[in-house]
């Protein structure tokens, strides 16, 4: 018995699945091994306090979920119940499933044809919005707010907004909820969410399910305070696309213009692009709170300040289909399909005029308050790029120490709204990149040495010796690797047992399968992030906002059974195949090889498309 | 992992207030443990605690006693904590991998332990903890998370082998100390 089948031997061992043949094998192997036998130990501790872990007061959720039913039997019309899609619980998990993914999805391969000036709008218009941040310094707004379908007995809910930012990181939002409630037993949706540099905080009721409503949420609302918060955290996010939305546009196809119009007396262009690309703008809205959910292949139509792109009107309109009345059905939903169930409009709008910014509020005595671990100093540990994008002025540094934690050391770098940040730690002990980049990443050359990008090129890691490194920020790919390639480290190739050492580029890919296809004039998705392993090629394709698939090719003649009941049969590029709602994938054999696309927001007829679009690649 | 008694259940699909209570009660320490686990965040993982039982209420009458009620009601812990972690954006995933200074002798390891479960891709960290925390077997874990039975136990082992690996590197610090 070799080792590494000895330690999934301990592992089914650990789990009363070995049979006794395999025992036996196995005792004679761990009694001539001490690494298998360490590791054996290892795994024996590991269960130890995994299952002997102390759980310090668990919540006691009975009474408040009783109060709810009972509340929902007492308030609950018939009509209701009747409007209600029944749901099994594998279909609810397949739904979960098929937005798990979250990277995936929502192209706008069939764009509307567009007209001769709106042709010139739109090809300019991503790069205009990414450019645009850099000159955006203030932003001091009003907006109403209006939200249908959240509940069947509120059809409509209405808020007034406001929104106060000042680069790079003091903002101010706050919803106030002016909705006329059924009754007093509804609890307001008012939220507030500020940032200030290292402190961030915010309030609103709890995200009860929508048929726990009214009852279920408590009229305190909850109130977290984030104290030493590191220079653009992601645990602790400034929603910056409510300023200029720059990662929903971020490696964006032109958009399909729809008009102009003047929104507050200013001039706007107006665009439509799906609820999955517009993700981090409508996201942006419920940093607390009940706002509902939008569907990922839902359109929305934004309108944009011609001069500065400040988002100052959108709306979200229903999209239709069988599966977008199921999700809608699993949430408590009612939409009509080309309903608006959002809709934003600015009503005072001073932009770059920072002398209408106020101070920000204090939150609220006896909120609940963490620290992130984040002290300001010199953070020396961490070099400068030399090649810094124009203007860019250097901003907050410091280390982050947590218990437990590696020490790291943080510099950024911001003009605007854009912001840069370079981030290292000594004695990294991951077995992956340093950085959170995701489980796919991309190989590019930094002179000498090599980076690794994530799949949507905003992160960019780094292993040099004795330190490793992650470059962040909103700025274009080709200045993140510009910036990342002037550091003065000597970047390596990450170590073969590292999580992403299957990491290949496109020429792996054609070596490891004979007939290898991609997509042809593919436009709003990046570069594609490359994974060779055991002959199975890894595609993951990202693109604005969440929109992102995964194109997965394997050797092999047949589809294995379907786990879900669910599954349609469809033809896929003249050969049978299969559609899986759930999964948002379809599947189908060609040439000797196995092919899916999976995507958690495109419809089937997209990944249709992205299908018929694939070619062999020379 | 308790099982409830069938009247129990069947009472709770009648709509008898108290069976489905004495369920919810049954389970609610092990849902919210899962789901701490699942999404590493207390208090989110509190409200979806709440939200699984809401959610298992409105779905009983579809219970059909063709698997354990505890496995059906993980599924359903599953689901809302995989909506909750789908919210989340692709750049706000788990912890990074931490690194201990100290042994894994005291309760300050488990605690680091814990973060370095939470820092596993959600695949593994799952299905470990759904066989090793809650004490499944292979079978009801895939039945739970809608995979086979031989990925369940990949998957665990995987876990297994990157804590392992991680013990090693905190046990040889200490060596050196």
């Amino acid at each position: 018995m070799r080792c590494e089948r000895a330690r999934e031997a301990v592992s089914a061992s650990a789990d009363a699945d070995l049979v006794d043949a395999d025992a036996v094998r196995l005792d004679r192997h761990l009694s001539s091994c001490a690494a298998c036998r360490s590791f054996a130990g290892r795994i024996e501790r590991i269960r130890h306090h995994l299952r002997f872990e102390a759980v310090d007061e668990v919540p006691d959720v009975a009474p408040i979920v009783l109060a709810s039913l009972r509340g929902q039997g007492r308030d609950r019309a018939p009509a209701r119940s009747s409007r209600r899609v029944p749901i099994s619980p594998p279909r609810l998990a397949r739904i979960a499933a098929a937005f798990l993914a979250g990277l995936l999805v929502g192209a706008l391969l069939a764009r509307g044809s567009l007209d001769g000036p709106d042709v010139a709008v739109a090809a300019g218009l991503p790069d205009r919005v990414v450019a645009a941040q850099a000159d955006l310094d203030a932003l001091s707004t009003s907006f109403s707010l209006v939200e249908r379908g959240w509940h069947p007995d509120v059809p409509e809910r209405r808020f007034r907004a406001t929104l106060r930012y000042r680069s790079p990181e003091s903002l101010h939002l706050h919803l106030r909820d002016e909705t006329q409630y059924p009754s007093n037993a509804w609890v307001r949706n008012d939220v507030a969410l500020v940032v200030n540099e290292d402190e961030w905080w915010t309030s609103g009721p709890r995200n009860c399910p929508v048929e726990a409503q009214p009852t279920c949420t408590p009229e305190t609302p909850r109130t977290r305070v984030v104290e030493g918060r590191e220079p653009f955290a992601d645990a602790t996010p400034i929603p910056l696309d409510l300023v200029v939305p720059v990662r929903s546009f971020t490696l964006s196809a032109p958009p399909e213009v729809i008009g102009d119009r003047v929104v507050d007396g200013r001039e706007t262009v107006g665009v439509a692009v799906t609820a999955a690309q517009a993700a981090p703008l409508l996201d942006a809205l419920r940093p607390a709170g009940n706002l509902r959910d939008f569907h990922p292949a839902d359109r929305v139509e934004l309108w944009l300040e011609r001069e500065t792109l400040v988002p100052l009107a959108f709306r979200v309109i229903a999209a239709g289909g069988s599966d977008r009345s199921r999700w809608a059905a699993s949430r408590g939903y009612v939409d009509e399909p080309g309903t608006a169930v959002l809709e934003v409009e600015a009503t005072s709008v001073a932009i770059n005029r920072p002398d209408r910014a106020e101070a920000l509020p204090d939150p609220p005595d006896g909120a609940t308050r963490a620290n992130a671990g984040f002290r300001p100093g010199p953070a020396d540990a961490t070099p400068t790029p030399r090649d810094l994008p124009p203007g860019f002025v250097p901003y907050r540094s410091g280390s982050v120490v947590t218990a437990g934690g590696p020490r790291v050391d943080v510099r950024s770098w911001t003009d605007g709204r854009a912001w840069l940040t370079v981030r290292s730690t000594r004695g990294w002990a991951g077995n992956r990149l340093f950085g959170d980049l995701g489980p796919l990443v991309r190989p590019v050359a930094l002179g000498d040495g090599i980076g690794y990008l994530s799949e949507d090129g905003s992160r960019l890691g780094i292993h040099a010796e004795a330190v490793d490194l992650v470059l962040s920020g909103t700025i274009p790919e080709q200045t993140l690797v510009a910036a990342a390639a002037s550091l003065d480290v000597t970047s390596l190739s990450i170590p073969p047992d590292w999580a992403e050492a299957g990491t290949g580029t496109f020429a792996d890919a054609r070596r490891a399968l004979d007939r290898l296809l991609t997509p042809r004039e593919l436009e709003g998705f990046g570069d594609p992030a490359v994974r060779v392993r055991d002959g199975e090629v890894t595609m993951a394709f990202a693109g604005p906002g969440s929109r992102g698939f995964l194109l997965i090719q394997t050797p092999g003649s047949a589809l294995t059974p379907p786990l879900e009941p669910d599954v349609r049969e469809l033809r896929v590029r003249d050969v049978p195949g299969r559609f899986s709602p759930s999964r948002g994938e379809i599947e189908w054999v060609e040439t000797n090889t196995t092919i899916s696309i999976t995507s958690a927001t495109l419809t089937a007829e997209e990944l249709l498309a992205i299908a018929r679009s694939l070619e062999a690649s020379p | 992992m308790d099982e409830p008694h069938p009247a129990a259940v069947r009472a709770a699909i009648c709509g008898d207030a108290a069976a489905f209570e004495e369920l919810v009660r049954l389970y609610q320490a092990q849902v919210f443990r899962f789901l701490c686990h699942l999404v590493a965040d207390r208090s989110v993982a509190e409200d979806l605690t709440q939200e699984t039982f809401l959610r298992a209420h409105q779905q009983m009458e579809s219970f059909r006693f063709q698997s354990k009620f505890s496995t059906w009601i993980f599924q359903i812990a599953r689901n809302a904590g995989i909506d909750t972690l789908r919210r989340r954006t692709r750049r706000h995933r788990a912890l990074e991998l931490v690194r201990p200074a100290s042994s894994t002798a005291g309760p300050e390891a488990r605690s680091e332990l814990t973060a370095a479960l939470a820092s596993l891709p959600r695949k593994l960290r799952e299905a470990l903890v759904v066989v090793e925390v809650l004490g499944f077997t292979y079978r009801e874990a895939g039945e739970m998370l809608s995979v086979p039975e031989g990925t369940v136990k990949s998957r665990v082992f995987h876990a297994r082998e990157r804590l392992a690996e991680w013990m090693a590197d905190v046990e040889d610090d200490a060596d050196e100390m």
